[in-house]
């Protein structure tokens, strides 16, 4: 099938739930298990669907289709637009596939409801996986939005389903009264983007806010990341997460921990890399932060509860977390890794509540303090509770302890020690409190035997066998997954640009970065190992003690008030506006100025890895290069993606210049293209014959000038007039040598490598490295360093304030403008 | 005056939100929920209002005006309208299920305290 034939097929995985869901009432007149048999038959049909989109869009392909084909014109799109990204359709796959395994437990398990329960338990169940669905496919802030709190009513009903247990009741209150917070928070956060920008798509506003970010727009983000944080069950928002699953029958339970908290990870994830770009605001900090707290606190909890599902739903919170520290590291191994977890803690973390629920449905009981002894009666379940806590704990060869790995990795590329260790201790608090529940529940001996306990049905069977199944065929087989999989996803939150001209002019594909991931890795190993064994020592310890002062106060707060939840969301909430607003404005963040062959830690102060990420995340490097670009400043469309030809020679061309060019080669030599929307034209500010390009500077890299080995005239030249490519030599006119070069070299182009890491002048081995070649491609043929009269390592923080005193090139903070 | 249309919606959500962290009575959070959003209401009509705009209805121009002067010319932002009549929506079938599930709750637990209703802690 075509292209435009696969994505308009696009609205049919969200059509047919919905379908079914309407029908499901309907369909209970005629039969009680008829709604719910409809309902698998209708999510069988949208994983197929889904699955046909799935080879093109893995392959770095961006579908989109617009409804009723109101397609964008000149950039501007006003319909409502769908588009399959990987991250996206991951997200989809899994609902539907999932959700299907989960309504066949439900057929097995709760097929003895009357036709009322079951029509109308059908139709909440496929509204919140449509809803699921249309939140991970859609294009569109607005329509997030309503996906969001189509999700929110349906789980507001499941919540409430069990009506005859009052702890149903309180539950919903509490959900109702913290996600109704958060959904005023992104109306207000959404509808102060539209009023500045005029757009809601995600492309769009990409655009619009590309280094344009303002102070209504910061508001904005802390709204939009307050409310979805809610939705995710992040601390401190996270104050209904576990009154819902408790409350909750165990496949909805599975629906909600496994599926539902996810949109609000997937929606922060569009937000921050999608639309604003993670250098605009100290927001991959905050994530971090947010991440961390909710980690270590879920971790803790779970470890302090007596109730079984209400410890898998702490452990929800902890595993929220840990997705958030992996899109924080913003590397492509973090996100990767984040990705992969999602699709993890939706397996195991359905299993286990599937497991929660059908122990606490044989037994009727919930607390860990009178179970025991299960181990002997429920073999099944037992297997498939130890897989699923193995997966967790991140042991090999289940699929957790890839993705862990995958984000300690993230981590430790960004130098990120304190963090990594902090992970480290919420990972080893995990594992204690799965252990602790699994020897209460299942191994420990009880003086009074269960006696026979009802048998599991087939449909049991088969959802705890595929979703255990599935655990272990993400553990063993990782490089498959990674491959095709998550590393399209994690290229596409990277690059924010290519899904915007995707979405809109339909011509670009992702970068398919490749994300290594050694399995037999002597650190990961050891780190696992010594992860169970400590974590042994911490649930047996525990197991003997009184519960710890900390512990006792962390418990006390979460009183069960609404008003104390509430109170808790909205502190929560001022906090990230404040943090996302204020913290670019400390002071230390001035400008930072660098030169040719200044190897240093851009604008990374002296103190302290962490402080800085939450400080200043990027820079922007003003540099001038020969040529000019495609089309006008902010065009979203990538120069050199609809080239012909790439690889060769780029020629002149009626006066205008292709300045970056996609290459395959450099994609895989990490080096990073430099788009149209990152290139700014100010002629009047410009050298004739050169262009002004702005390079977003992550912090922490290196600036490089190196000559390209095709163009070797280019480097002398570069070397011998430097002023010609200062800043502010257009007072005196450029030099001519400048010109002539440019006019001999077509194709000059801005772009950074990735470098064997050094960060400070004292620290080798950490950092990357940006190059600034003029000329085709970045090799290190004839770097400028060595005819530079400044080749010799200085310090970019020791050159503050000196705009542009150090040669020809300055990096600036990216302070507003 | 604009002005007045923000002090107000800042200051009605303001209400709203001391009803939902300071009053324990279940009907009362749910009526301070509803100011809330009655207030994010006002302030979107406010943020789509332009000075001496007029409604953006292009059917039947006014005398001396035609629908592309119209159109080109100084109308209020129906996308933003747009939303509240979505929020609208959505709002009206939150509230009922919010009282549903509070008379629901009333009746088994025979309060409206909302300090009284939590078996689930910790």
């Amino acid at each position: 099938m075509t292209g435009a034939a696969l994505a308009s097929l696009l609205p049919m995985p969200v059509a047919l739930p919905i379908a079914g869901a309407v029908a499901a009432p309907l369909l209970a007149r005629v039969s009680a298990r008829l709604p719910v048999i409809a309902a698998v038959v209708a999510l069988g049909a949208t994983a197929a669907v889904l699955m046909l989109e799935a080879p093109g869009v893995f392959g770095g392909r961006v579908l989109a289709h617009y409804l009723g084909l109101w397609r964008p014109v000149h950039g501007q799109a006003l319909g409502i637009a769908f588009a399959a990204d990987p991250l996206g359709l991951i997200f989809a796959l899994a609902a539907a596939v999932i959700g299907a395994i989960l309504l066949i437990y439900t057929l097995s398990e709760l097929g003895g409801l009357g036709p009322r329960e079951l029509g109308g338990y059908a139709c909440l169940f496929q509204l919140l996986l449509a809803a699921l669905i249309g939140a991970a496919l859609t294009a569109d802030l607005f329509d997030l939005f309503v996906w969001f709190e189509v999700a929110a009513l349906a789980s507001y009903g499941l919540t409430a389903f069990f009506l005859e247990r009052p702890i149903a009741l309180e539950a919903a209150f509490k959900i109702l009264v913290l996600t109704t917070l958060a959904s005023f928070s992104i109306f207000t956060g959404i509808g102060l983007l539209y009023a500045s920008h005029g757009a809601l798509n995600f492309a769009q506003l990409q655009a619009a806010l590309h280094g344009h970010v303002t102070a209504p727009d910061l508001i904005a983000l802390g709204l939009l990341i307050g409310g979805f944080a809610t939705k995710a069950g992040l601390v401190p928002f996270h104050g209904w997460l576990a009154d819902a699953h408790t409350a909750a029958p165990g496949p909805v339970s599975a629906l909600f921990s496994g599926l539902m908290v996810n949109l609000g990870i997937v929606a922060i994830a569009r937000v921050v890399f999608g639309v604003y770009g993670p250098g605009s605001a100290p927001v991959l900090g905050l994530l971090l932060v947010v991440g961390l707290a909710s980690a270590l606190l879920g971790a803790v909890l779970a470890l302090a509860q007596d109730d079984l599902k209400r410890l898998l739903a702490y452990d929800t919170i902890s595993q929220m977390g840990i997705l958030a520290i992996g899109l924080s590291t913003g590397s492509a191994a973090g996100i990767g890794g984040a990705a992969y977890h999602l699709v993890n803690h939706a397996l195991f973390k359905s299993l286990l509540f599937l497991c929660a629920g059908a122990v606490v449905h044989r037994t009727g009981l919930t607390s860990l303090s009178q179970l025991g002894g299960l181990a002997r009666r429920m073999p099944v379940v037992t297997a498939a509770f130890v897989i699923g806590a193995l997966s967790i704990a991140g042991v090999p060869p289940f699929n957790g302890y890839v993705s862990l790995g995958l984000i300690h990795q993230g981590l430790l590329e960004q130098h990120e020690a304190i963090p990594y260790a902090l992970m480290l201790a919420a990972q080893v608090i995990t594992i204690a409190a799965l252990g602790r529940a699994a020897w209460l529940a299942f191994f420990r001996p009880r003086a009074q035997d269960h006696g026979q306990l009802e048998q599991l049905r087939p449909g049991m069977l088969a959802g705890l066998g595929c979703l255990a199944g599935c655990c272990v065929a993400f553990g063993v087989a990782p490089r498959f997954f990674l491959e095709t999989v998550m590393a399209p996803a994690a290229a596409g939150l990277l690059h924010p640009g290519r899904y915007a001209s995707a979405v809109l002019s339909g011509s670009a594909r992702l970068p398919l970065p490749g994300i290594p991931f050694d399995y037999a890795s002597p650190g990961e190993l050891a780190a696992a190992a010594a992860g169970l064994a400590v974590a042994g020592i911490l649930a047996w310890g525990y197991l003997r003690i009184a519960e710890p002062a900390a512990v006792r106060v962390l418990r006390a707060a979460h009183n069960g008030s609404a008003n104390d939840y509430a109170a808790y969301a909205v502190t929560g909430t001022l906090a990230v506006i404040a943090a996302v607003s204020l913290l670019p404005r400390l002071p230390g963040h001035g400008v930072v100025s660098g030169g040719i062959a200044h190897r240093a830690s851009a604008g990374l102060p002296s103190h302290g890895s962490g402080r800085h990420r939450l400080g200043c995340a990027e820079g922007l490097l003003h540099a001038f290069v020969a040529g000019q670009p495609v089309g006008e400043s902010g065009d979203p469309q990538r120069l050199g993606v609809p080239v012909a030809g790439a690889r060769q020679r780029q020629r002149s061309a009626g006066g205008h210049e292709l300045l970056p060019v996609t290459d395959d080669d450099r994609q895989a030599a990490r080096i990073h293209e430099v788009d149209s929307r990152e290139v700014e034209d100010h002629p009047a500010a410009c050298p004739p014959g050169l262009c002004q390009a702005v390079v977003k500077l992550p912090a922490r890299d290196d600036i490089e000038v190196t000559a390209d080995r095709d163009d070797h005239a280019i480097a002398p030249a570069l070397g011998r007039q430097p002023e010609s490519f200062h800043p502010a030599s257009r007072r005196t006119g450029p030099l001519p040598g400048a010109a002539t070069q440019a006019h001999r070299m077509p194709a000059h182009r801005v772009c950074t490598r990735q470098h064997p890491p050094r960060r400070g002048a004292g620290r080798p081995g950490q950092g990357s490295a940006r190059n600034i070649s003029p000329g085709r491609g970045a090799s290190s043929g004839h770097p400028l360093a060595s005819c530079c009269p400044l080749a010799s390592c200085c310090p970019l923080t020791a050159a503050q304030g000196r705009e542009g005193s150090t040669g020809h090139y300055d990096a600036r903070r990216n302070a507003r403008r | 005056m604009i002005l007045a249309n923000y002090l107000a919606s800042a200051a009605l959500f303001c209400i709203g939100l001391y009803a939902v962290l300071a009053r324990r009575n279940m009907i009362k959070m749910v009526m301070g929920l509803s100011l809330m959003e009655g207030s994010t209401y006002l302030f979107m009509i406010s943020l789509s209002y332009r000075a001496g705009s007029t409604a953006p209805v292009l059917l039947n121009p006014p005398p001396g005006q035609s629908t592309r002067t119209l159109a080109h010319g100084n109308v209020a932002d129906p996308v933003l309208q747009n939303f509240c009549l979505t929020a609208v929506v959505i709002g009206v079938a939150v509230t009922a299920v919010f009282l549903s599930v509070v008379v629901r709750i009333a009746q088994h637990y025979r309060t409206l305290d909302s300090d009284r209703v939590r078996e689930m802690r910790g």
